[in-house]
């Protein structure tokens, strides 16, 4: 089953993705932050990235340039409470596949639709 | 401010913390109210004399912002409510709410998704970028204690604006707030 990473400095927040994804089978490995998540992306190189955008040590906008400067091409779907229309316009234009909205409803199929199609890519 | 800038500021963010409700609603599965916001304008000494809601133990979470206005919101709950908004998402086997880096963890989530609902929205409407000033924290202290430890000077005039959320059937009562210090504009 594809790997997906998922970089998120809140654990709760891993957990809910991880406990989604893993019911469908996907293989869940888990950042605290984008410095660990960079060096994850390279040594991994994952199917997917989830990525969020307010962390510390380094942020997702960051993490997701570093990641594609590494000339990396997985797709990488920004997971975020960041509801800003300029963050969502500076992620995509970064080359983040899409870019999501928390809350994630746990039983919606939003997020296991989104992954679905990035890795039909 | 004028009456005008008031009106306009209330418009703002009455839209703004339904955001946050609707936010909420999605995480709890469970109606929430929001009241109508209350928007004052108060000298950062008068903070301590403010309602007795401000001089509650809080379990809060604050995340400040920077923009056209800079500022610090937070999410404040009782400390009851905030123990059964915790049991309510921590359901996962592998999460123990009563554990504090749960309760932590949970907490600062749900602070994080609602102020940056609130802040996210103000800033689409405005149609500007808001910068965060640091990511959300999650303290348990007095709410004013906690509001004044941005400000340096004890006479500078500040905007508090806040809305109760209630969601009656899980007996959940928080505070969203924002304090804002409108002239020193960036």
């Amino acid at each position: 089953m594809p790997n997906i990473l998922v970089i998120d400095d809140s654990w709760f927040q891993r957990a809910s993705i991880r406990s989604i994804l893993e019911e469908l089978g996907y293989h869940i490995l888990e950042a605290e932050n984008g410095r660990i998540g960079l060096l994850m992306a390279v040594k991994h190189e994952p199917d997917c990235v989830l990525l969020d955008v307010l962390m510390p040590e380094m942020d997702g906008i960051t993490t997701l340039r570093k990641i594609r400067e590494q000339e990396l091409s997985m797709p990488i779907i920004m997971v975020t409470a960041d509801t800003q229309d300029t963050t969502k316009q500076q992620c995509l234009q970064l080359g983040a596949q899409q870019v999501l909205h928390k809350p994630i409803d746990p039983d919606g199929d939003l997020l296991p639709t989104v992954v679905q199609q990035a890795l039909a890519r | 401010m004028s009456h005008l800038d008031l009106q306009s500021l209330h418009s703002t963010l009455n839209q703004a913390m339904h955001k946050a409700a609707e936010s909420l609603n999605t995480l709890l599965r469970t109606s929430v109210d929001v009241s109508a916001p209350d928007i004052q304008l108060v000298q950062a000494d008068e903070l301590e004399r403010l309602e007795t809601l401000l001089q509650q133990q809080q379990a809060m979470v604050h995340l400040g912002f920077s923009s056209m206005v800079s500022g610090t919101s937070v999410l404040a709950f009782q400390t009851d409510s905030a123990t059964r908004l915790v049991k309510q998402l921590a359901h996962a086997p592998s999460m123990n709410p009563d554990e504090p880096m749960i309760r932590t963890a949970v907490l600062t989530e749900v602070g994080n998704i609602l102020l940056s609902a609130v802040l996210g929205d103000m800033a689409n409407q405005w149609q500007r970028h808001l910068l965060y000033t640091c990511v959300p924290t999650y303290v348990e202290d007095r709410l004013a204690h906690v509001l004044q430890q941005d400000l340096n000077d004890p006479h500078a005039q500040i905007i508090l604006a806040h809305t109760h959320l209630h969601a009656p059937e899980l007996d959940i009562n928080g505070l969203l707030l924002l304090l804002c210090h409108p002239f020193e504009a960036t």
